[in-house]
Order: C-alpha cells, then structure tokens, then sequence
C-alpha cells in the first residue's frame, strides 16, 4: 500500500513536470512550425537563472521564480525574433540554429556554475505523514502548481482572444494573417509563453532534483517522446501521453532494473509509430 | 579605389601583426620551464561530456593539480633527464566506443605509451588498444567486469582500491562505528558490473557479520528521478541502506528521495559525495545519517600530500566539492615507479611495479595485491577516509581505513 502511495505521488509529480514542458514545446511547434530542440537548453538554463537569483541574490523562490520566468519568457520573444523568424520555412538551418542555442546555453553553465551539482532550495519542506505513508510537500507543491498552470494554459487557448489567435495561426497561417491577426506579435508572444513554461519545469525540477548542465537533455527527449504519443495539434493528447510517459518513468524502476525500463518505454513509442505515426490523437506532421 | 587600397593595406598589416603578436603572445603565456627539461606526455583518458562528465572532470582537474605539484618540485627525473608532466586528455564521451576511439588517438595518433585511466567500466574498452600496443594502462577504479583488470591485462595496473576495496573500507567502518547495523539493503548503478561485484562484497559483508538483504537494486546510468528506487528500497526490511556505487548525481537525489519518503535510516556510500553535497542537494531538514568515501581537509592522519591537494582544489575552485583522487592516485604511483625504475619504457615499468609489494599513495601506504580477486596481482589497496553527517546533520571524520584487497 505504502509503495503504491508512493509510487502514484511519483508518478503525478513527474507527469505534470513532463506535460508542462511538453506544452510549451508544441506551442512553438505549432504556431513557428520549428522542431525547436533548444527547448530542454532553455529549460536548463532556467533552472539556473532561479538558482542564481534565490542563492546569489537571496531572493525568496517564489519571487526568483517568477522573475525567471519573466526573464526567460523575455529570452522566447529575442529566440522568436532574431532566431527563428529569419529561417522561418528553412527546416535545416532552424535545426542548426537550435543546436548552436543548445552548445552556447550549456557551455555557457560549464564555464561559468561548472560541474558540480547544485540544487534550488525546496519550495514547500517537510514531509506529511499519514500513518505509514509519506509524501514529500516538495512533490505534491510541484504537482499543484503544474496543474494549476495548465489549467491556466487550457483556459488561456481556449477562452481568450490570444488563445483563439494562436489556435488560428495554427491551423492556417496564411489564412489567419489574412484575418489581420499579427503573425509576428502572437509568433512572439507564444514563444515567450513556451520559454516561460519550461522556466516553471526548470525551476520546479531543480528543487524537486538537482541542476546539472546536461539536465536538458533529459527533458527534452521526455517531450518528444510525449509529442510523438499524443501526435500533432493535440493539446489533450499531450495530457494524456504526458501521463503515460511519467507514469512508467515512476513505475516501471520499481519493478524492473533502470536500464530495462527506459527500454521498456522507448519501445513503446517505436510501436505507437509504426502503427500509428500519427499518434492517438494528431494529425498527419507537416515540415 | 583609394580607399579600397586604404582598406586592403590596414588589412594586411593587422595580418601581418596578428601572425607575429599572437605566437609571441602564446610563448610568454605558457609557464613552461627553461632549461634542458622536456615534457612526460601522459594520456589521460576523460568523459568530457554525457552522463559520466561531471565526475570525470572533477578527476582530471584533480589530476591536473597533482601534476602542477610535481612540477614545482622537480617533475620527475630519469636517467640524469628532467621531464615535466603534461596531461593529454582524448574525450571518451561517457561510452565505451568513445573510450576505444579516445584510446586509438593516443595510442596510435599521439604515439603515447603511458595512459591514466579511464575509471570504472570503462577501463575494457581501453585495454584492448593498450595491451595490443603494449601501452601501460594505470586505472584510477575498476569494476571488475571482464577486460578491465585481469589475466588478459598484462600491461594493466589498478592504483586505486575501486568497487571492492571501498565496499570492505566501509564495512570496517559500519563494524567499528555501528555495530547495530546487522543487515543491509544495496542499491547500485546499473553498468553492467552488478553480476561481477555482487558476490563478493556480499560475501565480505556477510563474512563480516552484516546480512545483505535480497538482490541489489540496480538504477539506470541517467537515472534523474529516484523516487522509484527509494520506494523499492523503502519496502526492504534492512537496518541501513548501502549506495555501493555511483556519482554525485545519483547518490544525493537517491538521498535526498530516500529521506523524502521518510526513510531515516543510516545510509552509506563507497563510492565519494560529500557531505556539503548532500546538504545542497537534499536540504538541511533531510541530511542526516550518512557516510562515504570523502576526505577532508584537516582530518587526523591527513598525509601531507593529500592534505595539500585538498587545499590546492578548494582554493582554485572556491568551493568544497566531492574529491575522488582516484586518476591522481594513478599518476602518483606511476611516477614513483617511473623514478624507482629509472625507465619510461612500458615493459620495463610493468616488470618493475608488479615486483613491487609497497607503494605510496596520497592516501597513505598502498599494498599491491589483486591474484584472488582479479586473477592479477597489479592492483594497489590503500587506506580510506570516511566522511560523516551524524544524527543531527553535523560533518565530522569518521577515520581512516586499512584495506586490502588480496
């Protein structure tokens, strides 16, 4: 009873994690139509931006993370701009431009944090305890506020005028520039909405676990591996995969030996392609 | 068209001066001695990125501080021929085809017969290209999985105690400071050296008074989240809990997901994260009871070089940070062989050292040993510190170790 406890915590901490960073992911893809490989550097480099402004500068957590994700978010609209916009419909120098991102970002944390791990401090501490069972506040604090910003998310693209815009872009560029929508303002803006989201994971999972200059890496693989279950133009597939995907991280080492359920996962996402490349709920994936 | 002459001249001159300034620039920047002393290239085989990077890199920086002290005293000298160490690092990129390649391009590109590393598993991938070169190979750690260390590794030396030594270092300590603890349950990174290392340490554990409890629990290399692994190891009816091996990287989050999960029991570790890391990873509220491989600066019975360097890496680094030592314990007792052989010749120092019974180490006086456990008798066993977070999260040695791995 008390592993199974343990065991959903885990897996609804882990799978709000994945899901927020995954959302601000095919934000940019949907709306910039770039494969933006930059995103888990951005989510990097965030954490760290809230390392240094809660240990460097003694901020309070909750004040140095949303500094950092205005600051970050800042970041989005400069990558939109100067970035992605001049090799906007170029698939191959977009993806240079994203790994050239990808090396300044984290070389930029090796030269100047170094290797050595760090850790933001936690936002909720202690541990509650019901009889045998124990949950960490840390973990339920990242959950809650992971729901609650994706709740704001689903609210924002679907009852907003900024949402509608966006959804519009999405489906006909063209079209909705047509409409007068600004493509470039609501370009801007949504990426800065991504970076920003990646800034909340990033700051979250650097209490939650530790700073390391490759923790990317990690997360980024976690997205696609999301973006490809849930398939194109899906906002509630992200939902669904995203819960798939952080529940058998959480799952499957209490079970099996690390190495075999990671395998485990990966394959299948190699079978979901190849019987469905599409995924659950997208649509056919333009480049 | 003036001006376009104008320009091309003001280029050329900046040419011109860039190529004449920058090797004037380079030569007064490198601290190279003058004299007759030349350069003891040693290859120094080091994940520079992926998953392994943050430890290796800690190791070379280690071993690099141990090379400047060696220079400022002298370097080493053989045959009335002064030689100052220079380490030429190939990046193994945290894989074992990367450590193959690395090794090829210092072996067979660079033409180097002395290598310094790689640590933990990684060492068979190098062994072949070493022993097929007759290159001698000093390891900083082995895992003892087929190919690292053993009969078919002539030209292979073990300078540090690695997997088993440390795990025996440790138990000494649980017998000395907690004879309470009669069981164990062992999580361990899951590299592939599980099945090689399981039954011994085990075996010495048991042999010793202390049960392990059930199959050690493995995690994966890149394992982030360790929620799992503490949920498996909390189910476990044991009295302490046993990291055998892993980095900073997986030893903190483990901790720190241990104690999350209101385990308090003591948890100990042979291989090396500090207890500052421990407290910045897991917070102050949750460290507690824990023990590792650590040594600190200012412990009794510190040897003086081991003192110093400790003292060197703080200083350059600013921070207190894990210390692994294991690739500088390489390096030193190569240059001690080298000096006791008065050779650079791999064969020669192979000869030499694997007729030694005693060499020094910064740890202390290490012990050649290994014939049992890796059917080689080229293996160094020294003594290890412990480093300790008591009851209350309060850092204090916890002493020094006799080890010997036969």
């Amino acid at each position: 009873m008390e592993l199974a406890v343990a065991t959903l915590v885990n897996a609804l901490a882990l799978s709000s994690i994945y899901i927020v960073v995954a959302l601000g992911f095919v934000l940019v893809f949907g709306i910039l139509n770039i494969l933006n490989i930059a995103h888990g550097a951005i989510y990097m480099i965030s954490g760290y931006i809230g390392w240094q402004l809660v240990m460097g500068f003694g901020l309070n957590q909750w004040l140095g993370l949303l500094l950092t994700v205005l600051v970050v978010g800042a970041l989005g609209i400069f990558l939109e701009k100067f970035c992605f916009r001049p090799q906007a419909g170029d698939f191959n120098r977009t993806l240079i431009v994203c790994v050239a991102i990808v090396m300044i970002l984290q070389t930029t944390i090796v030269v100047t944090v170094g290797y050595k791990v760090q850790s933001l401090p936690a936002f909720a501490s202690g541990i509650l305890r019901a009889g045998p069972l124990s949950v960490s506040a840390e973990r339920l604090v990242t959950f809650l506020i992971s729901t609650a910003l994706l709740a704001v998310m689903v609210w924002l693209i679907n009852r907003t005028k900024l949402g509608q815009q966006i959804q519009a872009i999405a489906q006909n560029r063209e079209g909705a520039g047509l409409q007068g929508i600004n493509i470039n303002r609501i370009s801007g803006l949504t990426c800065a909405m991504g970076c920003g989201l990646a800034a909340v994971a990033g700051c979250l999972m650097g209490a939650y676990l530790n700073l390391g200059a490759f923790m990317g890496d990690y997360i980024l693989v976690k997205a696609l591996m999301i973006v490809i279950l849930s398939g194109i133009g899906s906002i509630g597939g992200i939902f669904f995969a995203g819960l798939i995907i952080g529940g058998l991280d959480a799952t499957l080492p209490v079970f099996l030996s690390g190495a075999i359920s990671q395998a485990i996962a990966v394959g299948i996402i190699v079978i979901v392609m190849v019987f469905r490349p599409r995924g659950f709920f997208g649509r056919e994936m333009e480049m | 068209m003036e001006r376009r002459r104008l320009l091309t001249l003001i280029g050329g001159i900046c040419l011109i001066l860039i190529m004449v300034v920058l090797p004037f620039m380079t030569a007064c920047a490198e601290e190279k001695p003058t004299g007759e002393a030349e350069t003891l290239q040693l290859g120094y085989l080091v994940s520079l990125t992926g998953w392994f990077a943050p430890l290796d890199i800690l190791q070379f920086e280690e071993c690099d501080t141990l090379c400047q002290i060696i220079n400022e005293q002298g370097g080493v000298t053989v045959d009335g021929q002064q030689y100052y160490l220079e380490l030429v690092a190939e990046d193994c990129k945290s894989s074992l085809e990367g450590v193959t390649a690395a090794c090829n391009r210092l072996v067979l590109d660079k033409g180097l017969k002395l290598i310094i590393g790689p640590v933990a598993f990684f060492s068979s991938a190098a062994a072949p290209v070493c022993e097929a070169n007759q290159a001698l190979h000093v390891l900083g750690y082995s895992c003892r999985t087929p190919g690292e260390l053993d009969t078919t590794t002539p030209y292979g030396f073990l300078a540090h105690n690695g997997a088993i030594g440390n795990a025996m270092a440790l138990c000494e300590y649980l017998k000395a400071k907690h004879p309470e603890i009669k069981s164990i349950v062992c999580t361990s990174i899951d590299d592939g050296a599980i099945p090689y290392l399981e039954p011994v340490i085990d075996k010495y554990f048991e042999d010793n008074g202390i049960d392990v409890v059930g199959s050690w629990i493995p995690f994966a290399t890149d394992q982030v989240d360790f929620s799992p692994i503490a949920a498996r190891i909390k189910a476990v009816d044991a009295d302490a809990i046993y990291l055998e091996r892993g980095s900073v990287e997986h030893i903190a989050p483990c901790f720190k997901a241990v104690r999350e999960l209101g385990d308090e029991r003591f948890f100990f570790t042979s291989s090396t994260c500090a207890c500052e890391d421990i407290i910045t990873i897991a917070g102050e509220d949750l460290a507690y009871n824990y023990a590792a491989n650590q040594p600190i600066s200012g412990a009794p019975d510190n040897p003086p070089l081991l003192e110093e360097l400790i003292t060197r890496l703080t200083n350059k680094y600013g921070t207190t940070r894990s210390m692994w030592f294991q690739t500088t314990n390489a390096v030193y007792e190569l240059v001690q062989v080298i000096q006791a052989a008065q050779s650079l010749d791999p064969t020669v120092l192979k000869d030499y050292w694997e007729k030694m019974d005693t060499i020094e180490t910064p740890f202390g006086t290490g012990r050649l040993g290994g014939l049992e456990t890796y059917g080689i008798r080229h293996a160094v066993s020294h003594p290890l510190p412990v480093n300790v977070l008591d009851e209350n999260g309060n850092i204090h040695f916890g002493g020094w170790y006799e080890v010997y791995v036969p």
